[in-house]
Order: C-alpha cells, then sequence, then structure tokens
C-alpha cells in the first residue's frame, strides 16, 4: 500500500518535474463512399493542382512539376496561411497519392491547423464491383506546440480534429464534383 | 526441506522454460500506452502489457530475462520480467527517452534522451541511472558493438554518429553522415555501422576502421530503422513514407528490392531463426512477418494502437 501511494506521488510529480517535453505523431482517417467509378473518382483528384476544385479549405495552387513524383506545390488555405506540399507517389494503377507538408519553421503555429508536419494518403477502393469507390485520407502529423502544455486549441486532440476537418472538407468536395451522391 | 525446495524451484524454473519455448516479439504500442506480447510460433498477441506514456523504444536483454520500454512522454523506463510478463519497475530518466540499447553482458541499459542531449545509463542491477553522458543533437539511434566496447549513437538534428568508448564513457569520435540519421545497425562482420537518414532518403555506411562514411545508398522515403542479414549479406530498412522494406544488397552496396508492406513501416528485427522479418507498421496497427527468402509477406498480426517497435524487440528464446 505505501508503494502504491508512493507511486501514485510520483504521477502526481510528473507534469511539474517535466521541463523538456514534446508531443508524439498523430493520425487522422477519413473514409467516405461515392456512388462513381474508382476511375471517375480518380480522375477528380488525381492532378496534383485539382484540390482547389475538391476542397474549398483550399484557395489557390501552383505545382513546380505538375502532377510528376517530386513536384512541389504551394497552396493557400482558406484562413490565409501558405504551405508546400511535395508529392511523393502518384500511382494512377493503384489510384493512390501521397503528399506532405514540408515541415514548418519553428514556432509558427497556423491559423485553424495547428500541426508541424503532415503526411496525407488519398486512395480508392473499389466497392459494389466496381459501380461505387471508397475513398480514404489518412493522415500522420506532429501537432505544431512543442511544449508540454499547449493551449486548449493547439492540444493533439485540436490538431486530430482540424486534420479530420480538412479531410472531410475534401472528401465531400470530391463526392459533389462526382455528382453528389 | 532445502532439497524439496530446490525441486520445487527447478521444477518451476523448467515450466517457465517451456512456456517460453519461442522467442517472443515485444511491440510498443504508442497510440494505447502498452506493449503486446506476440509468440513467434503462432503470431498470436498472447498478452498486453500496460507501460508508461507513448512508448517507443524496446530491447530485450541478451539472457531474454528482462525488456526495457522507453516512454518519451511519462520520461521513463518500463522494465518488464518475461517471466511473469509484468512491468516490475519504472525508472525515471531525462525529458524524452526515445532510443535504447542494452550491453552484450546485461549489465548496462542505454538510453537517449532527444530532448536534453544525454544518454543516460542504466544499472541493470539496481534499476538505477548511474549516469549521463552529454551528446550532440537529438539523439535517435544508438547501436552498440558486441564486445560492449563503444557505443554509436546518431545525433538526427546535426546528421553525425558519436562513438563513445564505454571504459571510461567520453566521446572518442564523431562521424558525418546523410540527413537526419535515425536508426543504426552494427555489423560485426564486415565491421561497419549503418544509419537510416530520414531527411536525405538513404543508408549511410560507415567503416569502422577509417572511421568514416565510405557510401550512400539510395532507399525509399523516410527511412527508419534497418535489420542486417548476415546470410544474404544484406540489410532491410523500412522506409515510414514508402511503406515499404527496401533490400540492400552489400556486396554490390546497392538497393536491389523493395517489399510493400502497411503503412508507417517503423521498426524492424530479424528473428532468431533467420529466416523471418518482424515489421511494426505504425499507421495500420499491423505486424508483417516477412520470409527472408522469397521477400514475401507471410503472414499479418493486429495490435493495438500506433505500433512502433523501435529497437531489439525480439527476444533470442
Amino acid at each position: 500500500m505505501k508503494h502504491f501511494k508512493f507511486l501514485f506521488l510520483c504521477l502526481l510529480l510528473v507534469p511539474t518535474l517535466a521541463l523538456a517535453h514534446g508531443p508524439s505523431r498523430q493520425k487522422a482517417l477519413v473514409t467516405m463512399e461515392v456512388h462513381a467509378s474508382p476511375a471517375e473518382v480518380w480522375a477528380i483528384f488525381s492532378d496534383f493542382c485539382s484540390i482547389t476544385k475538391w476542397n474549398s479549405m483550399v484557395k489557390t495552387c501552383s505545382a513546380s512539376q505538375g502532377s510528376e513524383k517530386g513536384s512541389v506545390r504551394t497552396i493557400e488555405y482558406d484562413t490565409g496561411e501558405k504551405v508546400t506540399e511535395k508529392l511523393y507517389k502518384h500511382d494512377a494503377e493503384n489510384m493512390k497519392m501521397l503528399y506532405a507538408m514540408e515541415q514548418l519553421e519553428k514556432g509558427r503555429i497556423m491559423k485553424g491547423l495547428p500541426i508541424a508536419t503532415l503526411s496525407t494518403t488519398i486512395s480508392i477502393t473499389p466497392a459494389d464491383n466496381g459501380a461505387s469507390s471508397l475513398v480514404q485520407m489518412k493522415g500522420a502529423f506532429y501537432r505544431a506546440f512543442p511544449g508540454p502544455t499547449p493551449p486548449e486549441d493547439q492540444t493533439d486532440a485540436a490538431a486530430v480534429a482540424a486534420v479530420t476537418t480538412l479531410y472531410q472538407s475534401g472528401l465531400e468536395g470530391i463526392k459533389a464534383a462526382a455528382g453528389g451522391k | 526441506m532445502s532439497a524439496i525446495k530446490t525441486a520445487l524451484s527447478f521444477l518451476v524454473l523448467s515450466w517457465a522454460c517451456v512456456l517460453q519455448a519461442q522467442p517472443y516479439a515485444y511491440i510498443t504500442n504508442q497510440g494505447s500506452d502498452s506493449v503486446s506480447v506476440i509468440d513467434t510460433a503462432t503470431n498470436t498477441v498472447i498478452k498486453t502489457i500496460a507501460v508508461g506514456h507513448r512508448p517507443a523504444g524496446v530491447v530485450v536483454s541478451n539472457n531474454s530475462k528482462r525488456v526495457y520500454i522507453s516512454n518519451p512522454e511519462s520520461q521513463d523506463i518500463s522494465v518488464i520480467d518475461t517471466e511473469s510478463l509484468t512491468v516490475i519497475k519504472t525508472v525515471k530518466v531525462g525529458g524524452g527517452p526515445l532510443a535504447i540499447a542494452i550491453s552484450p553482458d546485461d549489465k548496462s541499459v542505454y538510453v537517449a534522451d532527444w530532448y536534453e542531449d544525454n544518454v543516460y545509463i542504466i544499472d541493470t542491477g539496481t534499476l538505477t541511472v548511474k549516469t549521463k553522458i552529454n551528446v550532440g543533437d537529438s539523439p535517435s539511434g544508438l547501436a552498440i558493438d558486441p564486445n560492449g566496447l563503444f557505443l554509436y549513437v546518431a545525433n538526427r538534428d546535426e546528421n553525425t554518429i558519436m562513438t563513445i568508448g564505454l571504459l571510461d564513457n567520453t566521446i572518442v569520435n564523431t562521424i558525418k553522415v546523410g540527413r537526419a540519421p535515425f536508426g543504426l545497425a552494427f555489423d560485426a562482420i564486415r565491421k561497419e555501422l549503418y544509419s537510416a537518414n530520414v531527411q536525405s532518403g538513404d543508408v549511410s555506411v560507415v567503416d569502422l576502421n577509417q572511421q568514416k562514411t565510405i557510401k550512400h545508398i539510395k532507399v525509399g522515403s523516410f527511412p527508419y530503422a534497418i535489420a542486417i542479414d548476415d546470410q544474404h549479406d544484406r540489410l532491410f530498412v523500412t522506409n515510414q513514407r514508402s511503406n515499404t522494406v527496401s533490400v540492400i544488397d552489400l556486396k554490390e552496396m546497392a538497393t536491389i528490392d523493395s517489399i510493400d508492406v502497411g503503412d508507417y513501416p517503423e521498426g524492424i528485427g530479424l528473428h532468431p531463426d533467420k529466416n523471418r522479418l518482424y515489421v511494426a507498421n505504425w499507421f495500420d496497427n499491423l505486424i508483417s512477418v516477412i520470409d527472408i527468402n522469397s521477400l514475401e509477406v507471410i503472414d499479418e498480426i493486429e495490435t493495438e494502437d500506433g505500433c512502433r517497435a523501435y529497437g531489439q524487440f525480439i527476444s533470442n528464446q
């Protein structure tokens, strides 16, 4: 019992003893069914800069080398925040893309998107014998706030919520572009 | 009476040995603050052990009796007894313990703290911190030579590997490698050290006789950890953003193949039977088992959230 009490005391002391402390990587995952063939859906988002047409949270986009692997696009969110993202995978055969935001400068915290890194995979799984598509966006990212006690709008949970909202907006846009079904 | 006691403890001991007839894989699950214990004979999870906050690093002692888990966000090490499969002690260490390694005689555990830029040395007898050594910026990977004379530290944010002499715990050399070195592997046969460089997407080959980098081998994007296959003279490297494992031929010093695994592969370990590799896919909460001869994924095992298994995570027996 004494030991338990001691352990409990140690647990209580941990946050105050933590001088240097860093976040760990977080995940977000959103899947949506779009009632259109995988080829039709792929045509909607496969161009690296088509994002302005299917995600209303992204206002502008320009890419260095189109949709070639290694192409870097600069996008501007509706908040006015600008970031660059690099295309790591553009796999037409498996209808899959992977791109990642270049790590933000230390100390920068974006409005409405409190993350420092973000790699996104967007992919299609055929459903209903190829008549329909399951579109999935998944992301791995770190929150931007480096210390142990982030303000409420910059926590891991806030970062997960913000990336989830971004992906939902994207998938809804893809669905709308495919006819809204 | 004492004869009975001896006989009894012998029985218990042999029973314990039977229970541990096959090597176990100890998988850190960063999202769920736990370790999944996989019996590699059946490739099933036989137990899940609660550990500290956001566990990442792992090392199994050479005698397979203990497992040490690093918990960066509770800033401690969970010590697991492999017979009872329970945490027997938690040792406070630094500000962000991540990479972890053990001396060949199992007497010292080395922990890289990547926030305070130290390597801590834990005495495994007393389970207390013995000393610390200040190293380079963001130490992220550790490797030890089989003689226990040198410890190698990958300093991620200064693109170097430091050699620490373990007789007097001093830094004896600093070697330039690729950008953002993370996982290290020590090759006792070739007398080489390898680092997976996250930012430059390659593996640096360090010749230990010359004490310098002799080659950079391109792999996938965001390489993380390395396993050595000395039967085929190959390296296997997990690539977090390619979702692959690169196969490097050490005679050709080139990447010769790539194996598709799950999303965000991180920890990789060679089974003691030298026929299988275990890979932890962080995003998918999934272990991929690769046949080392056919280079095919032959099995998958589900874990809890965010498996990482960064370090020497498979027991010898």
